[in-house]
């Protein structure tokens, strides 16, 4: 058994419990009964015959064959058929019951007007994961031949071997096939919790910036209500009519400034809930709502934002996706100057491209961890940090806006972030 | 100003305090300024942050009975201002509120307040109803302990 199946049959030491479970299932389809047996004696020497279904022929164990051990799992189960039809149901019937075929092995010539290789191709578009072993003396279609009938795309999924064959051949065949279908189901079923991980990471670093920017709205809304009783309150213990005036002015304007904070957290927060395709966007107009949410912890940590003269920049984008793009390289910034400190922002515009410069005052990324800072799980921030912040930014900007993300250290001293942007049309 | 239940034996004057208010919204300051105002305090200090609140601590001409102090605010926070008081050899009992607008980190701020004693909190936003009542309560308190002069 190849160490690559051993693992998979181990599996219960290295993978979870719902990882899949090995498939030793394989049909047999040869018109003449006894080469059909033949090869079932090989691949079920301890007379499984039992644990298939009561359709299939009995196995009589051919003289020689050791005596079935008590307890000893056969290490396939084998169905064998003798024509096209009876294949092409198997197949189905596998398929419906869950427990499809891992490979199959076909005699080329079946005796009828369809041939094992032509079989194959009709199977492979009812099941593509299994795979078949061509069992052939026939030499009117060569090898070359099956290669282009059965076409590029099933490549992988075929392989022959010359009649007569030995045991040692059939038993190899079979465990190659069966632990290359096992291969591939693990492969998939690794991808599939991989792609669920990733979504759950991506959730979370946007939580995280949520949570982030949730503790400064928190602050401001609690200032705000402030303004909003506190003004209320006066006015009706003094009932002067020119007092009620004025705090009904200030509780409309705190009333309208949360109501604005409210909008751009909802914004950040429904990232996930972009429009289908990309808008038209000012770059200038995504930086300061950014930026309008890291004001308390800038203003907070006294950090100074400096803005070359604003260039009217447009491009095509996702705006919630931008935002948050945005936020994340800031609260990297902030964490990086810790206690005061300046990030500089310039956009500025190529024939294609708008280019977003965010540098910030702090000591720079030492140049050993440099070119890992952008790798998912890479932090600086120990427990606090989950490493993906900047992988995530790459992504957005590279993958949902086919820009680019570059991080740096800037000549002048601190740590940059540039980002390219597909520019949408120039302005003046 | 009267302690409830004392029949007037026991009463603060309010308008000889003086009030140090630290917070970095101006319009927060006027609101507990104009509450203060309203039960008889008349002499107050403001300050944007706590390191130009600080400067009133050091300065020994100043008078300070009572110090309401926002937690969060650029350059030096309310819990820094608070250490810095209780450490002053002067100062170290002046009465402290503490002003605070996040719910969720209540918990740890007042442990941690409470280890620097804080005199109480109160939580933004907040009615004038339990900004008088917080004042009365540290007032008397401190001037039970003798902390201030009644």
């Amino acid at each position: 058994m190849s160490t690559a199946a051993k693992l998979i049959r181990d599996k219960k030491t290295f993978l979870p419990k719902d990882s899949p479970v090995p498939n030793r299932r394989v049909l047999v389809v040869d018109d003449e009964p006894d080469i059909g047996e033949g090869i079932r004696r090989i691949l079920c020497p301890t007379g499984a015959a039992t644990q298939v279904s009561s359709r299939r022929l009995a196995v009589v164990p051919p003289s020689g064959t050791p005596p079935p051990q008590a307890g000893t799992a056969p290490e396939f189960e084998v169905v064998v058929v003798q024509t096209v039809e009876k294949a092409i149901e198997e197949v189905t019937h596998a398929l419906r019951e869950n427990k499809p075929f891992a490979m199959g092995f076909f005699d080329v010539v079946l005796g009828g007007e369809v041939d094992g290789i032509q079989l194959v191709k009709q199977i492979l578009s009812v099941d593509p994961k299994m795979y078949a072993v061509f069992v052939t003396a026939y030499h009117d279609r060569s090898v070359d031949n099956i290669g282009s009938f059965l076409g590029e795309e099933n490549r992988e999924k075929w392989d022959y071997i010359n009649k007569p064959f030995t045991e040692g051949e059939i038993l190899q065949k079979a465990r190659n096939a069966t632990s290359l279908w096992d291969l591939h189901r693990l492969k998939e079923w690794q991808e599939e919790r991989l792609s669920e991980a990733h979504q759950k990471l991506l959730q979370h670093e946007k939580q995280t910036a949520v949570a982030a920017v949730g503790r400064s709205v928190a602050h401001e809304f609690g200032n705000l209500l402030t303004h909003i009783i506190g003004n209320a309150e006066l006015a009706i213990e003094r009932n002067k009519p020119e007092e009620m005036k004025s705090a009904l002015e200030v509780i409309l304007k705190a009333s309208d400034t949360a109501a604005n904070i409210l909008k751009r957290f909802r914004s950040l927060h429904g990232a996930g809930e972009r429009p289908s395709a990309p808008g038209p966007l000012d770059v200038w107009q995504i930086l300061e709502e950014a930026l309008e949410l890291m004001e308390f912890q800038f203003r907070k940590r006294s950090i100074m934002v400096k803005k070359t003269k604003p260039e009217f920049v447009m491009v095509t984008g996702y705006k919630h996706s931008l935002v948050q793009v945005f936020v994340n390289i800031f609260i990297n910034a902030m964490h990086a100057m810790e206690n005061s400190g300046e990030i500089h922002l310039r956009v500025s515009e190529s024939a294609d491209h708008a280019e977003i410069s965010i540098r910030d005052t702090g000591p720079g990324i030492p140049e050993d961890i440099l070119p890992r800072v952008i790798e998912p799980l890479f932090t600086t921030k120990g427990a606090e940090g989950s490493g993906l912040g900047l992988a995530i930014c790459k992504e957005i900007v590279e993958i949902e806006h086919r820009g680019k993300l570059i991080v740096q250290n800037h000549p002048d001293g601190g740590a940059e972030i540039l980002i390219q942007l597909p520019a949408m049309r120039r302005k003046s | 100003m009267k302690k409830p239940g004392d029949k007037g034996m026991t009463t603060i004057k309010a308008a000889h305090l003086t009030v140090l208010v630290v917070d970095d919204d101006q319009m927060v300051r006027q609101i507990i300024i104009q509450n203060l105002r309203t039960i008889g305090f008349q002499k107050f200090l403001e300050a944007a942050n706590g390191t130009d609140a600080h400067k009133y601590i050091l300065d020994p001409l100043q008078r300070v009975d009572l110090i309401i102090c926002d937690w969060e605010m650029p350059k030096t926070d309310g819990l820094t201002l608070l250490r810095a008081v209780r450490g002053h050899r002067s100062r170290g009992k002046v009465p402290f509120i503490m002003v605070t607008s996040q719910q969720s980190q209540e918990r740890l701020k007042i442990t941690k307040a409470a280890q620097h004693e804080v005199n109480a909190y109160i939580v933004k936003p907040f009615r004038a109803e339990t900004l008088r009542q917080k004042v009365f309560q540290v007032l008397f308190e401190a001037m039970e302990k003798k902390t201030i002069a009644s």
